[in-house]
């Protein structure tokens, strides 16, 4: 049947979609994504390189994050931090993406980070360490290898990684300097008390102290020493544990009797006091003033 | 008209797809209506999200009933379908999954329609509209049984038909007949934009059963079941007589119709195509997550 309509779909077809060709032009490019990357991943936005993150097998790849993560495969080989507790999961299960440049990456549900449970870590809280700000110890100063973080592209600021939980040392100053190299910090200090030796004893030593020993303040003979402050930790001293000569009594103490009664003290002398002397076993032939006759008989 | 089967069959399908439809929307609303920044933190995310387990498949059930719809298509365009059933069942099939595929999708997308996809997504929603708008045009069209439409002579036929069975069965007078064609003189076709016909079409069709009314008072008492059958065929020759007056433009309408439907869809499916393809490629393809 003629309608008298002259056929225009060619011509207004091409009209719209090369209108819409132009429309998307500029934009199709970047316009694939589903949405912007957070400012973390910036580097990676565009459509060229969806693969960097995407597999055809498997949404998001973990190799292919861990290929840009590298210290956290570090971790992970070594079966170290949070991370390597999380077999059941792929990474986009936590951090999210697509959602802005503002959406945060890292979601600690809704009471927050100081909620995390750290024993899901290989470093699980105790003592005062649970009273601790997060910061307080994820920080640039305890994180080792910080040239190779930030080389990484990594905000000391920001990360949790790269602390080591292994030793006490890898975040506290160790105040002996080395002199208990030979045991663990725990052999003498709890997690709840630091500044309190609370399971040391004196006992324990090649030193038991004996009487009066007992009642004399740690600095008394412990002095402490100087020491060249290298690390920047603003410590240039200290308490000298190891190494005190102990064999003699004049290690430590001044002879009154200038070396004339012998260097046994003990022979007169014991740990309960200085001038509780055994007069059984003082030879006053030894003094200056032996004595002769009568003198011997005075009491 | 439609067999009484393929009405049930028709609405069956509707209610319940519609139904599940809604049900789903209900379920999720908490979803949809929570904020695109805060979705993220959503219990359903993983479920709804476009990507999400069932977010995903709702858009490959979808985006399948829209390439499958194009059944319809092929039979009408391929003179080798014609054994493969009506082609007014066929268009209801297109119709069907015209209006359910997009409501899938709407779910898909999570209401979330952004990139390059939203070309799709909106040129589905131009192409699904004016789909409703093309099913109006359709149906003014005079059409066999069958669905394909009647040419000019086939309708002057089918009119001719409709007069002798109103004055040969019906006792009709010629007076009658004269009065009910004059009910027909509306100037649908000839007054306004091209446009303009499709609220003109609709108004003209209420006024018309408005004088229908006036003319069968003017019959008079007609007995038994002669009455309804009168009704039915004045009527049916009243519209029939609207739609020859305004077949010339309604073809013409429909013509550009087509030139709107067609490249919005063919725009949707470029898109789709580009969107399916990138989803393959990184890594959403048919296994749900």
């Amino acid at each position: 049947m003629d309608t008298g309509v002259t056929d225009r779909r060619p011509e207004f077809l091409g009209l719209l979609i090369a209108t819409l060709g132009i429309l998307c032009a500029g934009t199709g490019a970047a316009q694939i994504s589903p949405g912007p990357l957070s400012s973390p991943h910036m580097d990676l936005e565009g459509s060229d390189q969806c693969l960097k993150c995407h597999s055809q097998k498997k949404r998001i790849s973990a190799e292919r994050c861990l290929d840009c993560h590298r210290l956290l495969r570090e971790q992970l080989d070594k079966r170290l931090g949070y991370h390597a507790t999380v077999t059941d999961q792929g990474c986009e299960r936590c951090h999210m993406e697509h959602h802005g440049a503002d959406f945060e990456l890292v979601y600690w549900g809704e009471q927050g980070e100081t909620a995390f449970d750290h024993g899901q870590s290989s470093f699980e809280l105790l003592g005062a360490h649970t009273r601790l700000q997060c910061r307080s110890c994820h920080k640039a100063a305890l994180i080792h290898s910080q040239d190779s973080l930030r080389a990484r592209g990594k905000d000391l600021s920001r990360t949790f990684l790269g602390l080591d939980g292994s030793e006490c040392v890898s975040c506290h100053l160790d105040e002996h300097r080395g002199q208990f190299s030979d045991r663990s910090c725990e052999s003498c200090h709890t997690v709840e008390k630091w500044n309190e030796g609370n399971l040391f004893s004196h006992e324990r030593t090649r030193y038991p102290l004996v009487g009066r020993h007992r009642q004399v303040e740690c600095g008394r003979c412990h002095a402490r020493a100087a020491i060249e402050d290298r690390g920047g930790t603003g410590s240039t001293s200290f308490v000298r544990y190891v190494g005190l000569s102990f064999a003699s009594c004049t290690d430590c103490h001044r002879d009154p009797h200038a070396g004339r009664l012998g260097s046994v003290c003990s022979q007169c002398h014991s740990e309960t006091g200085w001038r509780s002397i055994d007069m059984q076993s003082f030879d006053h032939g030894r003094t200056r003033y032996a004595l002769e006759s009568a003198h011997r008989r005075t009491r | 008209m439609r067999s009484w089967p393929h009405r049930v069959v028709l609405l069956s399908a509707y209610l319940l797809t519609l139904g599940l439809l809604a049900y789903l929307g209900w379920r999720g609303w908490s979803y949809y209506a929570t904020p695109l920044v805060d979705r993220p933190r959503h219990l359903d995310y993983w479920l709804l999200k476009p990507g999400g387990s069932l977010g995903h498949t709702f858009g490959m059930i979808g985006a399948s009933m829209m390439t499958v719809m194009h059944i319809y298509t092929l039979r009408k365009r391929w003179l080798g379908l014609r054994r493969l059933g009506r082609l007014s069942a066929w268009l209801d099939f297109h119709i069907y999954c015209g209006i359910i595929g997009p409501l899938l999708i709407v779910l898909h997308s999570s209401l979330k329609v952004k990139g390059l996809v939203s070309i799709s997504f909106w040129s589905m929603v131009a192409v699904v509209l004016s789909g409703f708008l093309g099913r109006f045009l359709y149906v003014q069209v005079p059409r066999r049984r069958s669905g394909d439409q009647l040419t000019l002579d086939e309708v002057e036929t089918v009119a001719a038909t409709q007069v002798a069975e109103l004055r040969d069965v019906y006792g009709l007078s010629a007076e009658d007949l004269q009065d009910l064609d004059s009910l027909t003189d509306l100037d649908t076709s000839t007054k306004g934009s091209l446009l303009g016909l499709f609220w003109r079409l609709p108004l003209d069709q209420i006024r018309l059963r408005w004088r229908l009314r006036g003319f069968w008072q003017r019959l008079g008492r007609i007995p038994g079941k002669s009455a309804r059958q009168v009704h039915r065929l004045t009527r049916e020759r009243a519209l029939l007589r609207l739609r020859i007056e305004a077949l010339s433009r309604l073809q013409e309408l429909f013509h550009y119709w087509h030139v709107f439907h067609k490249p919005f869809a063919i725009i949707m499916y470029i898109f789709v195509v580009v969107h399916i393809g990138v989803a393959i490629a990184t890594g959403y393809g048919w296994t749900p997550e």
